[in-house]
Protein backbone atom coordinates (compact mmCIF):
# COMPACT_ATOMS: atom_id res chain seq x y z
CA UNK A 1 0.00 0.00 0.00
CA UNK A 2 1.40 3.39 -1.01
CA UNK A 3 1.53 5.82 1.94
CA UNK A 4 -0.79 8.76 1.64
CA UNK A 5 0.78 12.22 1.36
CA UNK A 6 -0.76 14.90 3.53
CA UNK A 7 -1.27 18.59 3.02
CA UNK A 8 -2.81 20.80 5.68
CA UNK A 9 -4.18 24.32 5.90
CA UNK A 10 -5.29 25.72 9.19
CA UNK A 11 -6.90 29.03 10.00
CA UNK A 12 -8.73 30.66 12.84
CA UNK A 13 -10.58 33.98 13.07
CA UNK A 14 -11.99 35.75 16.07
CA UNK A 15 -15.55 36.99 16.36
CA UNK A 16 -16.41 40.09 14.40
CA UNK A 17 -15.83 43.13 16.56
CA UNK A 18 -13.07 41.53 18.63
CA UNK A 19 -9.30 41.51 18.38
CA UNK A 20 -7.30 38.40 17.55
CA UNK A 21 -5.99 38.00 21.11
CA UNK A 22 -9.60 37.45 22.18
CA UNK A 23 -9.92 34.36 19.98
CA UNK A 24 -10.57 31.43 22.32
CA UNK A 25 -10.28 28.77 19.62
CA UNK A 26 -6.97 27.02 19.03
CA UNK A 27 -5.71 24.95 16.14
CA UNK A 28 -2.53 23.02 15.42
CA UNK A 29 -1.18 20.30 13.18
CA UNK A 30 1.95 18.58 11.97
CA UNK A 31 1.98 16.69 8.64
CA UNK A 32 5.17 14.85 9.66
CA UNK A 33 3.50 13.19 12.63
CA UNK A 34 0.00 13.24 11.13
CA UNK A 35 -1.50 14.81 14.26
CA UNK A 36 -4.03 17.62 14.07
CA UNK A 37 -6.29 19.24 16.64
CA UNK A 38 -8.78 22.03 17.23
CA UNK A 39 -10.26 23.26 20.52
CA UNK A 40 -12.91 25.80 21.40
CA UNK A 41 -12.48 27.48 24.78
CA UNK A 42 -15.64 28.24 26.74
CA UNK A 43 -16.10 32.01 26.82
CA UNK A 44 -17.76 31.94 30.21
CA UNK A 45 -14.80 30.13 31.74
CA UNK A 46 -11.42 31.51 32.83
CA UNK A 47 -8.58 32.05 30.37
CA UNK A 48 -10.06 29.59 27.93
CA UNK A 49 -7.75 30.68 25.11
CA UNK A 50 -4.89 29.36 27.24
CA UNK A 51 -6.65 26.09 28.04
CA UNK A 52 -7.64 25.38 24.43
CA UNK A 53 -4.07 26.08 23.29
CA UNK A 54 -2.61 23.72 25.91
CA UNK A 55 -4.95 20.91 24.81
CA UNK A 56 -4.13 21.38 21.13
CA UNK A 57 -0.37 21.64 21.69
CA UNK A 58 -0.33 18.56 23.89
CA UNK A 59 -2.18 16.50 21.30
CA UNK A 60 -0.13 17.66 18.32
CA UNK A 61 3.04 16.90 20.27
CA UNK A 62 1.92 13.32 20.79
CA UNK A 63 0.00 13.25 24.09
CA UNK A 64 -3.59 12.29 24.75
CA UNK A 65 -5.27 15.02 26.83
CA UNK A 66 -7.86 12.52 28.03
CA UNK A 67 -5.23 10.34 29.71
CA UNK A 68 -5.37 10.95 33.47
CA UNK A 69 -1.66 11.75 33.88
CA UNK A 70 -1.57 14.07 30.85
CA UNK A 71 -4.74 15.85 31.92
CA UNK A 72 -3.42 16.35 35.46
CA UNK A 73 -0.22 17.80 34.05
CA UNK A 74 -2.11 20.13 31.69
CA UNK A 75 -4.30 21.30 34.51
CA UNK A 76 -1.28 22.13 36.66
CA UNK A 77 0.36 23.89 33.74
CA UNK A 78 -2.76 25.97 33.03
CA UNK A 79 -2.89 27.06 36.65
CA UNK A 80 0.79 28.00 36.63
CA UNK A 81 0.31 30.05 33.48
CA UNK A 82 -2.77 31.98 34.58
CA UNK A 83 -1.89 32.62 38.22
CA UNK A 84 0.11 35.63 39.22
CA UNK A 85 0.47 37.38 42.57
CA UNK A 86 -1.01 40.71 41.48
CA UNK A 87 -4.31 39.47 40.06
CA UNK A 88 -7.48 41.34 41.11
CA UNK A 89 -10.11 39.58 43.22
CA UNK A 90 -12.38 38.80 40.27
CA UNK A 91 -9.58 37.09 38.34
CA UNK A 92 -8.69 34.93 41.34
CA UNK A 93 -12.32 33.92 41.80
CA UNK A 94 -12.75 33.23 38.10
CA UNK A 95 -9.64 31.06 38.01
CA UNK A 96 -11.04 29.04 40.92
CA UNK A 97 -14.04 28.27 38.69
CA UNK A 98 -11.61 26.85 36.11
CA UNK A 99 -11.59 26.70 32.34
CA UNK A 100 -13.20 24.39 29.81
CA UNK A 101 -13.05 23.62 26.11
CA UNK A 102 -14.47 21.41 23.41
CA UNK A 103 -11.71 19.40 21.77
CA UNK A 104 -11.03 17.28 18.69
CA UNK A 105 -7.79 15.53 17.85
CA UNK A 106 -7.08 13.43 14.75
CA UNK A 107 -4.10 11.17 14.08
CA UNK A 108 -3.47 9.93 10.55
CA UNK A 109 -1.31 6.92 9.83
CA UNK A 110 -0.14 7.59 6.25
CA UNK A 111 1.22 4.06 5.82
CA UNK A 112 -2.02 2.39 6.80
CA UNK A 113 -4.11 5.17 5.20
CA UNK A 114 -6.09 5.21 8.43
CA UNK A 115 -7.19 7.86 10.84
CA UNK A 116 -8.23 7.85 14.48
CA UNK A 117 -10.15 10.74 16.05
CA UNK A 118 -10.89 11.54 19.67
CA UNK A 119 -13.26 14.30 20.69
CA UNK A 120 -15.49 15.89 23.28
CA UNK A 121 -18.11 18.56 22.73
CA UNK A 122 -19.08 20.06 19.42
CA UNK A 123 -15.81 20.43 17.54
CA UNK A 124 -16.58 18.26 14.52
CA UNK A 125 -14.70 16.03 12.14
CA UNK A 126 -15.88 15.74 8.52
CA UNK A 127 -14.70 13.03 6.14
CA UNK A 128 -15.20 14.16 2.55
CA UNK A 129 -14.66 12.12 -0.61
CA UNK A 130 -15.06 13.61 -4.10
CA UNK A 131 -17.21 16.43 -2.79
CA UNK A 132 -19.50 14.08 -0.87
CA UNK A 133 -19.81 14.01 2.92
CA UNK A 134 -19.00 10.47 4.04
CA UNK A 135 -19.35 11.17 7.77
CA UNK A 136 -19.59 13.91 10.36
CA UNK A 137 -18.78 13.35 14.04
CA UNK A 138 -19.75 13.70 16.80
CA UNK A 139 -22.66 15.79 15.47
CA UNK A 140 -24.09 15.17 12.03
CA UNK A 141 -27.00 17.61 11.88
CA UNK A 142 -26.95 21.37 12.27
CA UNK A 143 -29.82 21.30 14.76
CA UNK A 144 -27.80 19.18 17.20
CA UNK A 145 -25.64 22.09 18.36
CA UNK A 146 -26.67 23.30 21.80
CA UNK A 147 -25.60 25.87 24.33
CA UNK A 148 -24.27 23.24 26.67
CA UNK A 149 -21.91 20.84 24.91
CA UNK A 150 -19.73 18.55 26.97
CA UNK A 151 -16.35 20.10 27.66
CA UNK A 152 -12.96 19.12 28.94
CA UNK A 153 -12.42 21.02 32.19
CA UNK A 154 -9.28 22.38 33.81
CA UNK A 155 -10.71 21.76 37.28
CA UNK A 156 -8.93 18.95 39.00
CA UNK A 157 -12.12 17.67 40.63
CA UNK A 158 -13.96 17.27 37.32
CA UNK A 159 -13.64 13.81 35.79
CA UNK A 160 -13.18 14.06 32.04
CA UNK A 161 -16.16 12.94 29.99
CA UNK A 162 -15.68 9.73 28.06
CA UNK A 163 -14.40 10.95 24.69
CA UNK A 164 -16.06 9.97 21.43
CA UNK A 165 -13.69 8.01 19.18
CA UNK A 166 -13.88 7.45 15.44
CA UNK A 167 -11.72 5.54 12.99
CA UNK A 168 -11.69 5.54 9.21
CA UNK A 169 -9.77 4.76 6.04
CA UNK A 170 -8.45 7.37 3.64
CA UNK A 171 -8.26 7.20 -0.14
CA UNK A 172 -6.31 9.54 -2.39
CA UNK A 173 -7.84 12.99 -2.48
CA UNK A 174 -10.02 12.38 0.59
CA UNK A 175 -10.37 15.42 2.81
CA UNK A 176 -10.61 15.54 6.60
CA UNK A 177 -11.98 18.74 8.08
CA UNK A 178 -11.65 19.64 11.73
CA UNK A 179 -13.88 22.56 12.68
CA UNK A 180 -15.03 24.34 15.80
CA UNK A 181 -18.77 24.67 16.26
CA UNK A 182 -19.67 27.72 14.17
CA UNK A 183 -17.94 26.44 11.05
CA UNK A 184 -19.09 22.87 11.70
CA UNK A 185 -22.68 24.01 11.99
CA UNK A 186 -22.35 26.05 8.83
CA UNK A 187 -20.86 23.12 6.89
CA UNK A 188 -23.72 20.89 8.00
CA UNK A 189 -26.37 23.52 7.29
CA UNK A 190 -25.11 24.10 3.76
CA UNK A 191 -24.90 20.37 3.17
CA UNK A 192 -28.45 19.84 4.45
CA UNK A 193 -29.82 22.64 2.29
CA UNK A 194 -27.81 22.29 -0.90
CA UNK A 195 -26.25 18.80 -0.66
CA UNK A 196 -22.86 20.33 -1.25
CA UNK A 197 -19.73 21.14 0.71
CA UNK A 198 -18.54 24.71 1.19
CA UNK A 199 -15.61 25.47 -1.17
CA UNK A 200 -12.86 24.56 1.30
CA UNK A 201 -10.02 24.83 -1.18
CA UNK A 202 -10.96 28.33 -2.25
CA UNK A 203 -11.70 29.34 1.31
CA UNK A 204 -8.29 28.29 2.63
CA UNK A 205 -5.99 29.45 -0.19
CA UNK A 206 -4.62 32.18 2.04
CA UNK A 207 -5.31 33.90 5.33
CA UNK A 208 -6.89 36.78 3.44
CA UNK A 209 -9.19 34.44 1.53
CA UNK A 210 -10.23 32.79 4.79
CA UNK A 211 -10.93 36.15 6.47
CA UNK A 212 -12.89 37.40 3.45
CA UNK A 213 -15.00 34.25 3.23
CA UNK A 214 -15.72 34.23 6.97
CA UNK A 215 -16.81 37.87 6.83
CA UNK A 216 -18.96 37.20 3.78
CA UNK A 217 -20.63 34.10 5.28
CA UNK A 218 -21.33 35.99 8.50
CA UNK A 219 -22.87 38.85 6.60
CA UNK A 220 -25.07 36.51 4.58
CA UNK A 221 -26.16 34.67 7.73
CA UNK A 222 -24.46 31.37 6.82
CA UNK A 223 -22.09 31.57 9.76
CA UNK A 224 -22.79 32.50 13.39
CA UNK A 225 -20.72 35.35 14.77
CA UNK A 226 -18.38 33.23 16.85
CA UNK A 227 -14.69 32.38 16.80
CA UNK A 228 -14.19 30.27 13.69
CA UNK A 229 -11.51 27.64 13.20
CA UNK A 230 -10.83 25.28 10.35
CA UNK A 231 -8.15 22.65 9.84
CA UNK A 232 -8.37 21.01 6.40
CA UNK A 233 -6.21 17.96 5.70
CA UNK A 234 -5.93 16.69 2.12
CA UNK A 235 -4.81 13.14 1.52
CA UNK B 1 -38.94 42.18 21.68
CA UNK B 2 -36.45 41.24 24.39
CA UNK B 3 -34.14 39.68 21.84
CA UNK B 4 -31.35 42.27 21.52
CA UNK B 5 -27.83 40.99 21.67
CA UNK B 6 -26.11 42.18 24.83
CA UNK B 7 -22.55 43.11 24.05
CA UNK B 8 -19.95 45.69 24.91
CA UNK B 9 -21.40 48.21 22.47
CA UNK B 10 -24.93 47.58 23.69
CA UNK B 11 -24.80 46.74 27.39
CA UNK B 12 -27.77 45.80 29.55
CA UNK B 13 -28.86 47.69 32.65
CA UNK B 14 -29.75 46.37 36.08
CA UNK B 15 -31.10 48.76 38.71
CA UNK B 16 -31.96 47.62 42.22
CA UNK B 17 -34.19 49.59 44.58
CA UNK B 18 -33.49 48.64 48.18
CA UNK B 19 -35.70 49.41 51.13
CA UNK B 20 -33.48 50.60 54.01
CA UNK B 21 -36.28 51.45 56.44
CA UNK B 22 -35.97 50.75 60.19
CA UNK B 23 -38.09 47.61 59.95
CA UNK B 24 -35.40 46.01 57.78
CA UNK B 25 -33.52 45.59 61.05
CA UNK B 26 -36.01 42.94 62.15
CA UNK B 27 -35.00 39.30 62.07
CA UNK B 28 -35.95 37.58 58.83
CA UNK B 29 -37.99 34.46 59.34
CA UNK B 30 -35.79 31.40 59.55
CA UNK B 31 -32.46 33.16 58.92
CA UNK B 32 -31.40 34.27 62.40
CA UNK B 33 -30.20 37.56 60.93
CA UNK B 34 -31.92 40.77 59.93
CA UNK B 35 -33.60 41.40 56.61
CA UNK B 36 -31.08 44.17 55.97
CA UNK B 37 -28.17 41.77 56.57
CA UNK B 38 -29.61 39.11 54.30
CA UNK B 39 -30.47 41.61 51.59
CA UNK B 40 -26.96 43.08 51.62
CA UNK B 41 -25.56 39.54 51.39
CA UNK B 42 -27.83 38.67 48.48
CA UNK B 43 -27.06 41.90 46.62
CA UNK B 44 -23.30 41.59 47.08
CA UNK B 45 -23.50 38.00 45.90
CA UNK B 46 -25.54 39.02 42.86
CA UNK B 47 -23.07 41.75 41.94
CA UNK B 48 -20.10 39.45 42.53
CA UNK B 49 -21.61 36.82 40.25
CA UNK B 50 -22.35 39.42 37.59
CA UNK B 51 -18.71 40.54 37.68
CA UNK B 52 -17.50 36.94 37.40
CA UNK B 53 -19.78 36.39 34.43
CA UNK B 54 -18.05 39.26 32.67
CA UNK B 55 -14.52 38.39 33.83
CA UNK B 56 -12.05 36.44 31.72
CA UNK B 57 -9.76 35.34 34.55
CA UNK B 58 -7.20 38.14 34.25
CA UNK B 59 -7.55 41.90 34.60
CA UNK B 60 -10.23 42.05 31.89
CA UNK B 61 -13.89 42.61 32.72
CA UNK B 62 -16.12 43.05 29.70
CA UNK B 63 -18.70 45.77 30.18
CA UNK B 64 -21.88 43.86 29.43
CA UNK B 65 -23.89 45.54 32.20
CA UNK B 66 -24.47 48.90 33.77
CA UNK B 67 -25.52 48.53 37.39
CA UNK B 68 -27.02 50.82 40.00
CA UNK B 69 -28.60 50.61 43.43
CA UNK B 70 -31.04 53.14 44.85
CA UNK B 71 -31.53 52.92 48.61
CA UNK B 72 -34.62 54.42 50.20
CA UNK B 73 -35.22 55.35 53.84
CA UNK B 74 -34.16 58.95 54.44
CA UNK B 75 -35.28 59.92 50.96
CA UNK B 76 -33.94 57.99 47.98
CA UNK B 77 -30.38 58.08 46.64
CA UNK B 78 -27.77 55.95 44.85
CA UNK B 79 -26.04 53.76 47.43
CA UNK B 80 -23.81 51.57 45.28
CA UNK B 81 -20.22 52.19 46.32
CA UNK B 82 -18.62 54.47 43.73
CA UNK B 83 -21.89 55.79 42.31
CA UNK B 84 -23.11 59.35 42.84
CA UNK B 85 -26.28 61.33 42.22
CA UNK B 86 -24.69 62.49 38.96
CA UNK B 87 -23.53 58.98 38.00
CA UNK B 88 -26.06 56.59 39.55
CA UNK B 89 -25.06 53.73 37.24
CA UNK B 90 -21.62 52.12 36.98
CA UNK B 91 -20.31 49.81 34.33
CA UNK B 92 -19.65 46.28 35.56
CA UNK B 93 -15.92 46.92 35.01
CA UNK B 94 -15.97 49.97 37.29
CA UNK B 95 -17.92 47.96 39.83
CA UNK B 96 -15.39 45.12 39.67
CA UNK B 97 -12.41 47.40 40.20
CA UNK B 98 -13.91 49.46 42.96
CA UNK B 99 -15.66 47.43 45.67
CA UNK B 100 -16.09 49.07 49.04
CA UNK B 101 -13.83 46.34 50.43
CA UNK B 102 -12.86 42.76 49.74
CA UNK B 103 -13.38 40.37 52.66
CA UNK B 104 -11.31 37.18 52.81
CA UNK B 105 -13.60 34.21 53.35
CA UNK B 106 -12.08 30.81 54.11
CA UNK B 107 -13.33 28.12 51.76
CA UNK B 108 -12.17 24.76 50.50
CA UNK B 109 -10.75 25.08 47.01
CA UNK B 110 -8.98 22.81 44.55
CA UNK B 111 -5.26 22.32 45.14
CA UNK B 112 -4.78 21.68 41.43
CA UNK B 113 -3.85 18.05 42.01
CA UNK B 114 -7.17 16.44 42.83
CA UNK B 115 -7.42 17.51 46.45
CA UNK B 116 -8.95 20.35 48.44
CA UNK B 117 -7.19 22.91 50.58
CA UNK B 118 -8.49 25.75 52.71
CA UNK B 119 -7.88 29.11 51.13
CA UNK B 120 -9.00 32.67 51.67
CA UNK B 121 -11.31 33.52 48.78
CA UNK B 122 -11.76 37.23 48.14
CA UNK B 123 -15.41 38.23 48.60
CA UNK B 124 -16.23 41.79 47.50
CA UNK B 125 -18.68 44.07 49.27
CA UNK B 126 -20.39 47.02 47.61
CA UNK B 127 -23.29 47.59 49.98
CA UNK B 128 -23.50 47.24 53.75
CA UNK B 129 -26.76 46.61 55.62
CA UNK B 130 -28.70 49.77 56.51
CA UNK B 131 -32.00 50.17 58.29
CA UNK B 132 -32.91 53.64 59.41
CA UNK B 133 -35.93 55.56 58.22
CA UNK B 134 -39.28 55.25 56.46
CA UNK B 135 -40.25 53.61 53.18
CA UNK B 136 -40.42 56.42 50.60
CA UNK B 137 -41.11 54.11 47.69
CA UNK B 138 -42.64 56.83 45.53
CA UNK B 139 -39.40 58.81 45.71
CA UNK B 140 -37.35 55.69 44.94
CA UNK B 141 -39.42 54.71 41.91
CA UNK B 142 -39.46 58.31 40.74
CA UNK B 143 -35.65 58.43 40.89
CA UNK B 144 -35.49 55.08 39.11
CA UNK B 145 -37.63 56.48 36.31
CA UNK B 146 -35.29 59.41 35.84
CA UNK B 147 -32.18 57.17 35.85
CA UNK B 148 -33.68 54.59 33.52
CA UNK B 149 -35.22 57.02 31.05
CA UNK B 150 -31.84 58.69 30.57
CA UNK B 151 -30.14 55.31 30.16
CA UNK B 152 -32.73 54.27 27.55
CA UNK B 153 -32.12 57.48 25.61
CA UNK B 154 -28.39 56.74 25.60
CA UNK B 155 -28.84 53.04 24.70
CA UNK B 156 -31.69 52.88 22.17
CA UNK B 157 -30.51 49.55 20.73
CA UNK B 158 -29.85 47.78 24.03
CA UNK B 159 -31.81 45.07 25.78
CA UNK B 160 -34.35 46.92 27.98
CA UNK B 161 -33.42 47.67 31.61
CA UNK B 162 -34.39 45.43 34.50
CA UNK B 163 -35.42 47.18 37.71
CA UNK B 164 -35.90 45.11 40.87
CA UNK B 165 -37.49 46.69 43.91
CA UNK B 166 -36.93 44.89 47.23
CA UNK B 167 -38.99 46.02 50.24
CA UNK B 168 -40.36 44.68 53.50
CA UNK B 169 -43.26 47.04 53.90
CA UNK B 170 -45.70 49.48 52.47
CA UNK B 171 -44.86 52.80 50.89
CA UNK B 172 -44.93 55.66 53.37
CA UNK B 173 -44.98 58.50 50.85
CA UNK B 174 -48.03 57.57 48.83
CA UNK B 175 -49.08 55.19 46.10
CA UNK B 176 -46.10 54.42 43.84
CA UNK B 177 -48.19 52.83 41.06
CA UNK B 178 -48.22 55.90 38.77
CA UNK B 179 -44.42 56.20 39.07
CA UNK B 180 -44.09 52.45 38.50
CA UNK B 181 -46.18 52.75 35.34
CA UNK B 182 -43.83 55.47 34.12
CA UNK B 183 -40.81 53.23 34.78
CA UNK B 184 -42.45 50.41 32.81
CA UNK B 185 -43.24 52.83 30.00
CA UNK B 186 -39.57 53.69 29.48
CA UNK B 187 -38.15 51.60 26.70
CA UNK B 188 -35.34 50.92 24.33
CA UNK B 189 -36.01 49.89 20.74
CA UNK B 190 -36.02 46.33 22.01
CA UNK B 191 -38.85 46.57 24.54
CA UNK B 192 -40.16 48.21 27.66
CA UNK B 193 -38.31 48.30 30.96
CA UNK B 194 -39.14 45.41 33.26
CA UNK B 195 -39.99 46.34 36.83
CA UNK B 196 -40.10 43.50 39.34
CA UNK B 197 -41.03 43.63 43.00
CA UNK B 198 -39.99 41.50 45.95
CA UNK B 199 -41.57 41.79 49.38
CA UNK B 200 -39.69 40.22 52.27
CA UNK B 201 -41.63 38.19 54.85
CA UNK B 202 -41.89 39.62 58.36
CA UNK B 203 -42.54 36.17 59.79
CA UNK B 204 -43.50 32.69 58.68
CA UNK B 205 -46.24 33.49 56.18
CA UNK B 206 -47.53 32.08 52.93
CA UNK B 207 -45.18 33.05 50.11
CA UNK B 208 -46.68 34.18 46.81
CA UNK B 209 -44.38 33.77 43.82
CA UNK B 210 -44.90 34.91 40.23
CA UNK B 211 -48.66 35.43 40.51
CA UNK B 212 -50.56 35.88 37.25
CA UNK B 213 -53.48 37.75 38.84
CA UNK B 214 -54.13 39.84 41.94
CA UNK B 215 -56.93 37.51 42.96
CA UNK B 216 -56.27 35.85 46.29
CA UNK B 217 -53.36 38.07 47.26
CA UNK B 218 -53.18 38.45 51.06
CA UNK B 219 -53.57 42.24 51.41
CA UNK B 220 -53.73 45.63 49.68
CA UNK B 221 -49.97 46.09 49.81
CA UNK B 222 -49.52 42.83 47.93
CA UNK B 223 -52.05 43.97 45.33
CA UNK B 224 -50.22 47.26 44.97
CA UNK B 225 -46.84 45.60 44.41
CA UNK B 226 -48.48 43.17 41.98
CA UNK B 227 -49.92 46.10 40.02
CA UNK B 228 -46.48 47.68 39.86
CA UNK B 229 -44.84 44.54 38.43
CA UNK B 230 -44.14 43.70 34.79
CA UNK B 231 -45.05 40.37 33.24
CA UNK B 232 -42.14 37.96 33.00
CA UNK B 233 -40.65 37.63 29.51
CA UNK B 234 -40.42 34.05 28.19
CA UNK B 235 -36.73 33.47 29.07
CA UNK B 236 -37.46 34.43 32.65
CA UNK B 237 -40.50 32.15 32.81
CA UNK B 238 -38.24 29.29 31.71
CA UNK B 239 -35.62 30.22 34.31
CA UNK B 240 -38.25 30.30 37.08
CA UNK B 241 -39.69 26.95 35.98
CA UNK B 242 -36.22 25.41 35.98
CA UNK B 243 -35.93 26.42 39.64
CA UNK B 244 -39.17 24.60 40.38
CA UNK B 245 -41.63 27.51 40.56
CA UNK B 246 -45.16 27.07 39.29
CA UNK B 247 -45.37 29.83 36.68
CA UNK B 248 -48.53 30.42 34.68
CA UNK B 249 -49.12 32.42 31.51
CA UNK B 250 -49.09 36.13 32.33
CA UNK B 251 -47.08 35.63 35.52
CA UNK B 252 -45.48 38.77 36.85
CA UNK B 253 -42.07 39.43 38.34
CA UNK B 254 -43.52 39.59 41.81
CA UNK B 255 -42.68 37.83 45.04
CA UNK B 256 -44.61 38.41 48.28
CA UNK B 257 -43.68 37.27 51.80
CA UNK B 258 -40.47 36.00 50.28
CA UNK B 259 -38.16 33.69 52.17
CA UNK B 260 -34.40 34.24 52.04
CA UNK B 261 -33.71 31.54 49.46
CA UNK B 262 -36.53 32.80 47.26
CA UNK B 263 -35.01 36.29 47.25
CA UNK B 264 -31.66 34.89 46.10
CA UNK B 265 -33.35 32.80 43.42
CA UNK B 266 -35.43 35.75 42.28
CA UNK B 267 -32.37 37.96 41.88
CA UNK B 268 -30.66 35.12 40.05
CA UNK B 269 -33.61 34.68 37.68
CA UNK B 270 -33.68 38.44 37.15
CA UNK B 271 -30.15 38.51 35.83
CA UNK B 272 -30.29 35.13 34.12
CA UNK B 273 -33.41 36.20 32.28
CA UNK B 274 -31.40 38.02 29.71
CA UNK B 275 -28.92 35.21 29.14
CA UNK B 276 -30.68 32.78 26.79
CA UNK B 277 -31.50 35.33 24.13
CA UNK B 278 -29.40 38.20 25.14
CA UNK B 279 -25.82 37.55 26.06
CA UNK B 280 -24.67 36.53 22.63
CA UNK B 281 -21.30 38.16 22.75
CA UNK B 282 -20.77 37.05 26.29
CA UNK B 283 -21.73 33.51 25.44
CA UNK B 284 -19.77 33.50 22.20
CA UNK B 285 -22.18 32.78 19.43
CA UNK B 286 -25.90 32.96 18.99
CA UNK B 287 -26.68 29.69 20.68
CA UNK B 288 -23.65 28.77 22.65
CA UNK B 289 -22.47 29.18 26.19
CA UNK B 290 -18.94 29.28 24.83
Amino acid sequence: MRPVALEVRLYSAQKAGRVSTENEDSVGGDVRTGRFAVADGASTSARSEMWSQLLVDAYVQGSNPFAADVLAQLRRRWRELVMSPDLPWFALRKIEEGSAAAFLGVTIDPDQRAFHAIMVGDCCLFHIRRGQLLSASPLDRSDQFSRFPELLSSRSGDDPKEPVERIGQLRDEDVLVLATDAMAKSLLRVFETHQRILPLDMMTRSRDDFSRKVASYRQRGYLDNDDVTLCVVWA
Amino acid sequence: MYTAEINRSHPACLLLLIDQSTSMNETWAGTGTSKADQLALAVNRLLGNAVLLCSKGDDRVHDYFDVGIIGYAQGAAPVLHGSTAERPLLSIGELARNPKRVDPVIRKVSDGAGGLVEAALPVPVWVDPMSDGWTPMVKAVELAESVISQWCREHPRSFPPIVINVTDGASTDGDPRPEAARVRATATGNGETMLFNVHLAAGPRQQVAFAASAEGLPDRNAAMLFDMSSPLPPPMISAAKRLGYQVDEGARGFLYNAEATALIEFLDIGTRAVTPTGLRELTSGSDSMR
